[in-house]
């Protein structure tokens, strides 16, 4: 278990420094600076600019610099805001968290809910309504589903405020733009499971007993089905966050994902490497973490690990 | 001289009975396939919007970047079947350019796929050893960086267009497939017919074309088609960043995301590139899974 847990961990350290390296060439070859865009800027004022964030160092020293920079967790200045990178994540990230906690949990239970009628009620009505549902929300991108919402909930039924971020009537929309996709992924992953571990000789074995149907539901039909979404987890966090890049423009929510759009937008070099390199390292953290509590929860795996 | 002539008939006749039962396995995957309601939904579907999208745009009377200022925000029409934009285009002709150009990016960035991941999957896992774990390795450092992030570093460095999104899109996909063809070919690697194959002295030519590849293209051809909506949805979101491919053209993400900015007033800019993505979407989902049924026993009931 342990020689899993470095393994992975030096994976992905090799991989974040591959990223790092990788925003930092890509943004100092492209062409165009940073003060390139707006109305013709005096030399002057260029060179200070220029002198001010060491764009004139070499580009050695400014790699340098940064990396050192990030072990302080110090991103820099953002070129276009008058704060700094850390000061925009501390502001925003936490918005982001609470939408993508939300969306995380709203997808699990909608998810293994639909897995779990789907499966019980196999080849009969709910069945075939749960995963028509699935199949439908499988195909609609979340910008196309989160303008739905607010053309139907908002603009037409007018229940729901359209857009921005404050109180919990805001929360649902894009909460469940966000979680649909995964959502119905996850009643795939988990019908599919259920169906599995019914047919199983333990469960027979457990009815003949004279168990009930609700405790063998909680004793091996739950956790089991629990186990194969786990696996799921990384990528449901990861499609969430990458998600809110498009949901929070929709929206209006001042989160991570609309600085982000809007610094490629503006070419805003440091806060793109700086929001590229923090959403990787949260998203690795993220599959690091789901990865040991897969070993955790699960037995068969620990034993393999400790040979 | 005796002994090479036995081999080459035992290799002719091997042959023989490998092309029947390949045949055989042909015909009995297509009855499963076309049992399966959904899955031929998806292949007639895909067919019918590819058929559409190569012959619509030919025979419009107006062209993708044709503007009428004089029809602007037109609700759907006689003259306009799918109603015209802000600046007066005709939308049914720009949603059918725009399936030319979304489906023309997901077909060929999947093409591109296809050939790096059987190459560099196939190399790994038919040469083994500590190429493979090189190879392996490399594929599980890069697969660790969330793909989105890195199209989009990719994209913004390149610049937005057909070609850099094609190029963005198909870097990150071969990953999946080089994992996949490596998993089949290892796994049939060492079944016993390929080992017996070995000892009988078959070349490497003759195991690679023979055995292996003719027992993984079913799987090949599953990943690819459930590669290819993941490649749909990926352009849409691209676009919609303001990543995609660049004006006046338009693909069916760009077209959307013209279409959110004023579908308060004229939802029927964005209701129509909305529909078609997720028909495509449902369709290449329902074909994914009707050839994946087909192709697993498991799914026999």
């Amino acid at each position: 278990m342990v020689r899993f847990i470095v393994h992975r961990s030096i994976t992905i350290i090799i991989a974040l420094w591959l990223i790092v390296t990788a925003t930092f060439i890509i943004m100092h070859t492209i062409p165009g600076g940073p003060f390139s865009r707006d109305k013709r800027v005096p030399p002057a004022v260029l060179e200070n600019l220029t002198a001010k964030y060491h764009l004139d160092d070499s580009y050695a020293r400014q790699y340098f610099d940064y990396f050192s920079g990030l072990s302080r967790l110090d991103f820099g200045p953002s070129f276009r805001y008058d704060f700094s990178v850390k000061d925009i994540i501390v502001r925003a990230f936490p918005v982001s968290a609470q939408l993508g906690a939300v969306s995380v949990v709203l997808a699990l239970i909608l998810g293994l809910g639909g897995g779990i009628i789907s499966a019980y009620s196999h080849n009969k009505w709910p069945d075939y309504l749960v995963t028509f549902i699935s199949s439908l929300f499988l195909s609609v991108p979340s910008f196309i589903l989160a303008s739905l919402l607010i053309f139907i909930f908002a603009y037409k039924l007018m229940w729901l405020p359209p857009a921005m971020w404050g109180n919990w009537q805001q929360i649902i929309m894009p909460a469940l733009a966000l979680s649909a996709l995964p959502a119905a992924y996850i009643s795939r992953l988990a019908r599919t499971s259920i169906l599995e571990i019914l047919q199983r000789e333990y469960v027979l074995t457990a009815r003949a007993k004279g168990l009930s149907r609700i405790s063998i539901f909680f004793r091996h039909i739950l956790k089991n089905s629990i186990l194969s979404v786990v696996t799921y987890l990384g990528y449901l966090i990861a499609s969430i966050f990458t998600g809110s890049f498009v949901v929070e423009n929709i929206f209006a929510i001042p989160g991570l994902g609309r600085y982000f759009v809007t610094s490629i937008l503006n070419r805003d070099y440091t806060l793109i490497l700086g929001l590229t390199v923090f959403y990787a390292v949260f998203l690795m953290a993220m599959n690091l973490l789901v990865d040991i509590f897969y070993l955790i929860i699960d037995p068969r795996i620990r034993t393999i690990g400790k040979e | 001289m005796d002994r090479d002539y036995s081999f080459q008939r035992i290799e002719k006749i091997q042959s023989k009975a490998d092309s029947a039962l390949n045949n055989n396995q042909g015909q009995y995957f297509w009855r499963r396939f076309a049992g399966n309601p959904r899955g031929v939904f998806g292949l007639s579907t895909v067919v019918l919007l590819i058929i559409l999208a190569v012959f619509i745009p030919w025979f419009s009377q107006y062209s993708y970047d044709y503007q009428n200022l004089s029809i602007t925000n037109q609700p759907p029409g006689q003259n306009n079947w799918f109603g015209t934009d802000s600046l007066g285009r005709d939308l049914f002709v720009r949603v059918w350019y725009g399936a030319r150009i979304s489906l023309f990016l997901a077909f060929s960035a999947t093409g591109l796929c296809l050939v790096i991941g059987v190459v560099y999957g196939g190399i790994s896992g038919f040469i083994g050893g500590w190429l493979d774990e090189v190879m392996m390795r490399f594929i599980e450092v890069l697969s660790s960086i969330p793909f989105l992030l890195y199209v989009v570093l990719l994209m913004v460095w390149m610049g937005s267009g057909l070609k850099a999104v094609f190029i963005a899109l198909a870097s990150v996909y071969w990953l999946t497939m080089a994992r996949v063809v490596r998993g089949q070919v290892v796994l049939v690697k060492t079944e016993g017919y390929v080992q017996s194959a070995w000892t009988l002295g078959v070349g490497t030519k003759g195991i690679l074309f023979r055995h292996i590849f003719p027992n993984i293209i079913g799987t090949i051809i599953v990943t690819s088609a459930i590669m290819i909506p993941e490649i749909v949805f990926a352009e849409a979101w691209l676009s919609f960043l303001g990543l995609g491919v660049s004006i006046p053209m338009a693909s069916w993400g760009a077209l959307a995301s013209e279409g959110i900015e004023g579908f308060r007033n004229y939802p029927w800019q964005l209701f129509f590139p909305a529909f078609f993505i997720s028909l495509t979407m449902l369709s290449f989902n329902f074909l994914g899974d009707g050839l994946r049924e087909a192709m697993d026993p498991k799914f026999d009931q």
